[in-house]
């Protein structure tokens, strides 16, 4: 399988800083996994999503991006490659109607406008927002305008999807959306990976492989039952573990010998009521 | 400082294409000195709702009595103090941090106590006071409240309430887009205001900050109070109704009593005490 990233002993320095703000980091995602990338606030993690998408420029290491090295040269054709969805979904709308917003990308890279229209609907309706084409943005919901964003994201088709808090200003509801609809994209596109940078340990629980990063060094990465399972470690820097792994935590101090391969809610029930 | 709503209807933009009934028929009694959260999925109401508690909306008909003072749909029954009502009532949006305005933090959190009449050294203490409750020592003070993190730029914002001493405190979403450490510390200074007395109300979507924190919880569905109880009593049954999720503990708990182990969660707060709960019960089988 190839590697769609690789991270290669990178550091970091902002400039007129006095420390790294990421040291020695190595790490490769494959081509179409959904990676998780937590840490607390100050862990590098934003500066690493930074770094992967060209906003950022580093001078120590090496960062490959779709089997080429990173550089001024080639960084507009490995952009087009990816897509990046942001925090704040107020700050990342240009048009003003969600139609006009999701056929900002495709003017951008001249798309016959006789074309445009089944894109945009093809987009929208992925993300159920295709009853909302004429809607202004302002009037949507935080989880709708997160939605028209990922849909004008997804028409570029990117192989590659960055979350950076994607879906931390969102509602339960419009956070699990969010989810739902990006592992169904992964669904139809095998090939489809995602990086998300989160602070939301149940969406990472989901992913394929979790990074966590600690004062901008990587501290542990594995599969998700993997890593979570290191619930004192995680403590001692400022995550909280998923409930699954904190309940089965909690539950081996009180004496119920919870097997290892016991990784999700439903082989957790199905032992405790055997 | 209890506050009573009696009947309060409220309908936006009335007479108007616009026209959205937001309230209707509340009646709810909200005791001093409790920690209660207000939940709902999005429009359900719960803005509105608290926005009546300072004063900042009045009712379309109605009542809302915050120990005396008056809030009313019939203008001439309204109490006109209303500078000292804010005071009183706090209010903490969602973001409260998009609201900084001040080149010093201690200058920004000393603007609501200037704002209500103290005096230019009062203020300055107050300020210090409340900045210290929320654990910014002496070296913020001079500090722009643009060049913090965002978790301390929202603290900033939180001690420019605290430092009205108000005796209601009204959160929205307190821990929005917070990292899980600076989330759990917010809590807690809530959790230590209302301690001292402080009535606090948050306005949430997280049903385990519910579950962890809260005395008592009023659900609001379509401009309605379908139910005040306590925690336990509301997530002992399915939420999905009105669009909410259940904590993870009950969730987790629920799931057994389908299968036959039933658990007491009338004292489970935390992950913890659930723990200990099934362990109790699987060794007695």
């Amino acid at each position: 399988m190839k590697n769609i990233l690789e991270v290669k002993n990178l550091s970091y320095t902002y400039q007129g800083e006095n420390s790294e703000a990421l040291h020695d980091l190595s790490f490769s995602v494959p081509s179409g996994s959904y990676v998780a990338i937590v840490g607390h606030n100050g862990s590098g993690k934003s500066t690493l999503a930074k770094i992967i998408a060209g906003l950022c420029s580093y001078k120590k290491g090496k960062v490959t991006l779709f089997g080429e090295e990173l550089n001024k040269t080639n960084l507009p054709a490995l952009r087009k490659k990816m897509g990046l969805v942001f925090q704040n979904p107020d700050n990342q709308f240009v048009g003003s109607s969600v139609r006009d917003d999701i056929a900002f990308g495709l003017e951008n890279r001249q798309v016959p406008s006789e074309k445009m229209d089944a894109i945009i609907l093809e987009y929208a309706t992925k993300v159920s927002m295709e009853k909302y084409l004429d809607h202004a943005p302002e009037n949507l919901s935080g989880g709708q305008k997160q939605r028209v964003a990922i849909a004008g994201v997804l028409a570029m088709k990117p192989e590659l999807i960055i979350y950076d808090e994607a879906t931390s200003m969102l509602d339960p509801v419009g956070k699990k959306d969010i989810l739902d609809i990006t592992f169904g994209l992964r669904e139809e596109n095998p090939d489809l990976s995602v990086i998300s940078i989160t602070h939301d340990i149940e969406e990472a629980m989901r992913a394929d492989y979790v990074i966590v990063l600690n004062k901008g060094r990587l501290v542990l990465e594995g599969k998700p039952s993997e890593v979570f399972a290191h619930t004192e470690d995680l403590k001692e820097i400022h995550l909280d573990a998923p409930f699954l792994m904190s309940l089965i935590d909690n539950l081996k101090k009180e004496g119920v010998d919870v097997p290892s391969d016991v990784d999700t809610l439903e082989k957790l029930e199905e032992y405790l009521c055997q | 400082m209890p506050v009573k709503f009696k009947k309060v209807f409220f309908t936006y933009s009335p007479k108007s294409p616009f026209e959205y009934e937001a309230l209707k028929d509340i009646n709810l009694d909200l005791e001093s000195g409790k920690f209660i959260a207000l939940v709902g999925k999005t429009g359900s109401g719960k803005s509105t709702l608290v926005q009546h508690i300072n004063s900042l909306v009045h009712p379309t008909s109605g009542i809302v009595d915050i120990d005396g003072f008056i809030n009313s749909g019939v203008k001439k029954e309204r109490t006109k103090d209303i500078k000292g009502l804010r005071k009183h009532v706090g209010l903490v949006f969602q973001f409260p941090e998009y609201q900084l305005f001040e080149e010093t933090v201690e200058r920004d959190v000393a603007f609501g106590p200037k704002n209500v009449g103290m005096k230019e050294e009062e203020a300055k203490e107050k300020a210090h006071w409340a900045l210290e409750k929320v654990g910014l020592g002496k070296s913020f003070f001079e500090r722009s409240p643009f060049e913090l993190s965002g978790g301390e730029k929202r603290k900033v914002a939180i001690a420019g309430i605290l430092a009205m001493e108000p005796k209601i405190l009204v959160v929205d979403e307190p821990t929005a887009g917070l990292d899980p450490a600076a989330a759990k510390d917010t809590m807690s200074l809530f959790k230590k205001i209302n301690e001292e007395g402080t009535t606090v109300i948050l306005v949430t979507h997280d049903m385990d900050l519910v579950a962890s924190y809260c005395d008592e919880v009023v659900v609001m569905e379509n401009g309605r109070v379908e139910a005040q109880c306590s925690p336990a009593q509301l997530f002992g049954r399915d939420l999905s109704e009105y669009s909410l999720q259940n904590p993870h503990i009950f969730d987790f708990a629920l799931r057994l009593k389908k299968r036959g182990i039933v658990l007491d969660m009338s004292s489970i707060r935390t992950t913890e005490d659930l723990a200990k709960a099934i362990a109790k019960r699987c060794k007695h089988g």
